[in-house]
């Protein structure tokens, strides 16, 4: 299950919120080698990570982070505008109340050590599920050109916002994302997920632990 | 409602690729991509999903247009494995021109001697295009001809043409192998979609038919990609219905 973080619930989750720094240091830097990305106090935060963010977070039962995705409203500092502008060379880079922009979509194994194959699938759905809630019309991204087959493959409807550009690490290219039930229905069924992957809790889990606490007080 | 690339002049590569939703077959769609990328000096090419190990190369072959006498003269002499251009897939996801694929590996005489030969067949030049991330592994677009150097801008609306060419083929061979009721199965992928109709999971059929838990999940896969489905319990059930397998 994804949990949504906001600047509303986010003091609950603060050790998960810690958790994913200290992931995205060693997903981004150690292992993606972006040393641009790379502090001393090995914790990934970037100058999108504000009280403007939303996180998706995955936890397991127990509470620890096993994957997530942030997401910015394009009408503020993001990304793809203030970082990689010059990669948008078709039109201007989206700016909408209407369209938020999808970062740090990342895979964490959980304590037992292993990923679920489908754990992917469910950070996109529940992205699509935030959309869909927010009634937004389309999700940017800035992605390696790499992920791109996958997403055709997966019937998304991308709208391209220029051809793909290198950089340190490879290719990438900016994207529009349309937002549609019928496009969170195929990814579900894609990977036999059958309801909702996103919830929106004050307090992470495990939530048993919690109610007997509070009970016992 | 936000409107992307409205009133925006359309590249050209943006227009072929709108243009492929029109086209109703793969070999129209590859005919297309072939006329598309004639524009930047290449006449020759292949879509293909990377072989695993052992499996037989024009299994995995989706589209291809070589001179005939230079298919004739790689297939006889073996080079797929050999070739630099094949081997730099193991090396990159990044899309690299022939030349460029010398550079992965330290290749002997003869393995270099590949890539030059291709030029007595009129194939001066190539492009190689990983196509990654897709659930069976990863695919290849492949373009060669005259054509031995690209600017910067030319190599990206190529890279960018491939993905979709590749993208369209395989959802119309899906499409195709979709309707047409009994794909033919080699022996060892309707074995293995057999006991994975027996609820045995990819580890437990390599054991049991003495193969790596990765080969028979690439036998699966390609079940998969035969009968143009995304999981195996659809394979599996598609398959029983129209008298593939049996339990």
């Amino acid at each position: 299950m994804l949990y949504l973080i906001d600047r509303r619930n986010r003091a609950a989750f603060d050790s998960q919120i810690e958790a994913m720094h200290r992931i995205r240091h060693q997903i981004y830097v150690d292992g993606r080698g972006w040393r641009a990305l790379a502090r001393p106090d090995r914790r990934e935060v970037d100058q999108f990570d504000t009280e403007a963010a939303t996180y998706l977070l995955s936890l397991d039962g127990d509470g620890q982070v096993v994957g997530g995705v942030r997401l910015l409203p394009t009408t503020g500092p993001h990304l793809m505008r203030d970082v990689f502008s010059h990669i948008v060379t078709w039109g201007r880079v989206p700016s909408d109340d209407r369209i938020y922009e999808m970062t740090r979509l990342f895979l964490w194994r959980s304590a037992g050590g292993e990923k679920r194959p489908e754990a992917a699938a469910e950070i996109l759905c529940a992205t699509l599920e935030f959309a869909l809630v927010r009634r937004l019309s389309h999700i940017s991204v800035v992605c390696d050109t790499f992920f791109l087959p996958r997403l055709l493959e997966n019937g998304w409807k991308v709208h391209h916002l220029g051809l793909p550009t290198p950089y340190e690490e490879g290719s990438c290219i900016a994207i529009l994302l349309e937002v549609s039930a019928e496009q969170l229905q195929r990814s579900r069924t894609r990977r036999g997920i059958t309801g909702p992957c996103l919830t929106f809790s004050l307090y992470p889990p495990p939530h048993a632990a919690r109610i007997d606490h509070a009970i016992a007080a | 409602m936000y409107r992307p690339h409205m009133n925006q002049l359309y590249p050209e590569v943006l227009d072929w690729v709108d243009r492929l939703e029109t086209l109703k077959s793969a070999d129209e769609t590859w005919r297309s991509f072939l006329g598309f990328v004639g524009r930047f000096g290449f006449s020759y090419g292949a879509v293909a999903d990377l072989p695993r190990k052992h499996q037989p190369v024009p299994d995995c072959l989706l589209s291809m247009t070589w001179p005939d006498s230079w298919r004739a003269r790689y297939r006889e002499a073996n080079y797929v494995w050999r070739d630099p251009s094949v081997r730099g897939l193991l090396h990159t996801d990044d899309p690299y021109t022939w030349q460029e694929g010398l550079m992965f590996e330290e290749y002997d005489r003869s393995a270099r001697r590949i890539v030059f030969e291709a030029g007595d067949f009129g194939l001066h030049g190539g492009l190689v295009v990983p196509i990654g991330g897709i659930q069976s592994g990863t695919a290849v677009v492949t373009i060669a001809g005259e054509q031995t150097s690209l600017s910067q801008r030319e190599r990206a609306e190529l890279h960018f043409a491939a993905i979709y060419a590749h993208a369209r083929i395989r959802t119309l061979y899906a499409g195709a192998r979709r309707r047409n009721e009994k794909p033919s199965l080699t022996p060892r992928e309707r074995e293995c979609l057999e006991w994975a109709a027996s609820g045995k999971s990819d580890w437990e059929i390599g054991e049991i038919l003495s193969i790596s838990e990765r080969t028979a999940g690439a036998h699966i896969e390609r079940a998969k990609l035969k009968f143009g489905v995304a999981t195996r319990v659809q394979a599996v059930v598609l398959a029983l219905q129209s008298g593939v397998i049996q339990v």
